[in-house]
């Protein structure tokens, strides 16, 4: 049995568009600052009424990784273990991410430490 | 070697001859685990005071980044210890945070695991891995006897952020008190795993050898208490496709 990911823009979602079976198991993302609806489903449950429908986790994983906001909102050191926390303002990939790290970084260090994560 | 009896009063245990022809028991057989991908998760919910808290855990091939936790234990004053690692070759890490009585006690490096089976244990404010003592928390850090009293809420396996990781949970025991040196290393057995020695105080008890339906819900089951883990994150079907679906892609063979 299969499953797929499909999403569609928030404004554009009506749920009776769908089957009864998963009409209510959409869940909301925010993705380069736009709502979208997301459904996890069996493969059968996917119509014409989807922005796009990923074949697998990871794919929907990059297109999320494409839409990071990477501000910078907080960042900690752990100078026993040498590395530096970095937290983002991005609600699904906030962290705190690790990095090695054995002094402190300049704003840009840490800039380009989540731009290289992030690409 | 042959197969003499299957000894139903030991609980069905298959006992074996030796070239002396002695019976002795044959390896334990963890059977299954739970798989944790995709964002798919378990978790139970409690509502039980505790007159002690411990417990034992068996997993395989725990790969994350950025400390997100595999195992996450929850108590009523906000209390929350969890295991991590940042990569599957790097060291587990054990955390006790968020206590409004002590400091985060954080990091404690557990030991670097391979995907290899390994085992991690919790008693007495000790931390065990392998089945060897590694850690022994202070006073200072926290207060003998901590969790006597205390209310625990929740019992959380697995991974519920970041697709891209993956674990295996073979079997887990909770305990209701601690348990001692002699009991971890029974069960731990040199990574052959065993029954529990003692089974009084068993809070759960998690085989995750297949899922099943619950109500409404798909879990797998606390074979000792009722507090069974709830799979979240299953594709939205049918109880049946669910419930087919987590048995054909969440509960592998352990070893």
């Amino acid at each position: 049995m299969v499953a797929k990911i499909g999403i569609i823009k928030a404004v554009n979602f009506n749920p009776e568009n769908y089957s009864e079976v998963v009409r209510d198991s959409f869940t909301n993302v925010i993705q380069g600052g736009e709502d979208y609806k997301v459904l996890t489903a069996f493969e059968h449950y996917f119509n014409d009424h989807f922005d796009h429908v990923f074949d697998t986790q990871e794919g929907y994983q990059e297109w999320l990784e494409k839409g990071v906001n990477k501000t910078i909102t907080n960042v900690k050191y752990d100078w026993n273990n040498e590395k530096a926390y970095i937290t983002i303002a991005d609600t699904n990939f906030p962290g705190p991410h690790e990095f090695d790290c054995t002094t402190t970084w300049t704003d840009q260090d840490c800039i380009d430490a989540i731009n290289n994560k992030f690409k | 070697m042959k197969l003499i009896k299957q000894n139903d009063s030991a609980g069905g245990l298959i006992f074996k001859q030796n070239q002396n022809g002695k019976a002795m028991k044959q390896n334990y057989n963890f059977g299954r685990g739970f798989n944790s991908n995709n964002n798919i998760y378990s978790e139970a919910e409690l509502d039980t005071v505790l007159d002690g808290f411990s417990f034992i855990i068996f997993g395989k091939n725990w790969y994350s980044s950025d400390l997100i936790p595999f195992l996450v234990i929850e108590f009523s004053n906000g209390t929350r210890i969890d295991i991590s690692s940042r990569g599957i070759t790097d060291s587990l890490r054990l955390k006790i945070t968020n206590s409004p009585d002590f400091p985060n006690i954080d990091a404690i490096g557990l030991g670097k695991h391979t995907n290899a089976i390994f085992s991690v244990a919790f008693s007495n404010n000790r931390i065990y891995y392998n089945g060897t003592l590694i850690h022994t928390l202070t006073e200072s850090q926290i207060p003998a006897n901590y969790f006597s009293g205390k209310i625990i809420t929740k019992i959380r396996i697995g991974i519920t952020s970041d697709a891209t990781r993956f674990m295996t949970m073979g079997e887990s025991t909770f305990f209701n008190r601690e348990i001692s040196q002699t009991e971890i290393s029974y069960m731990h057995n040199n990574l052959l795993g065993n029954e529990p020695l003692n089974s009084v105080g068993i809070l759960s008890r998690y085989l995750a050898n297949n899922a099943a339906v619950n109500g409404t819900d798909i879990v797998y089951e606390d074979v000792v208490g009722t507090h069974h883990q709830k799979i979240i994150g299953l594709p939205a079907g049918t109880i049946q496709e669910q419930l087919d679906y987590a048995n054909s892609n969440h509960f592998p063979k352990f070893i």
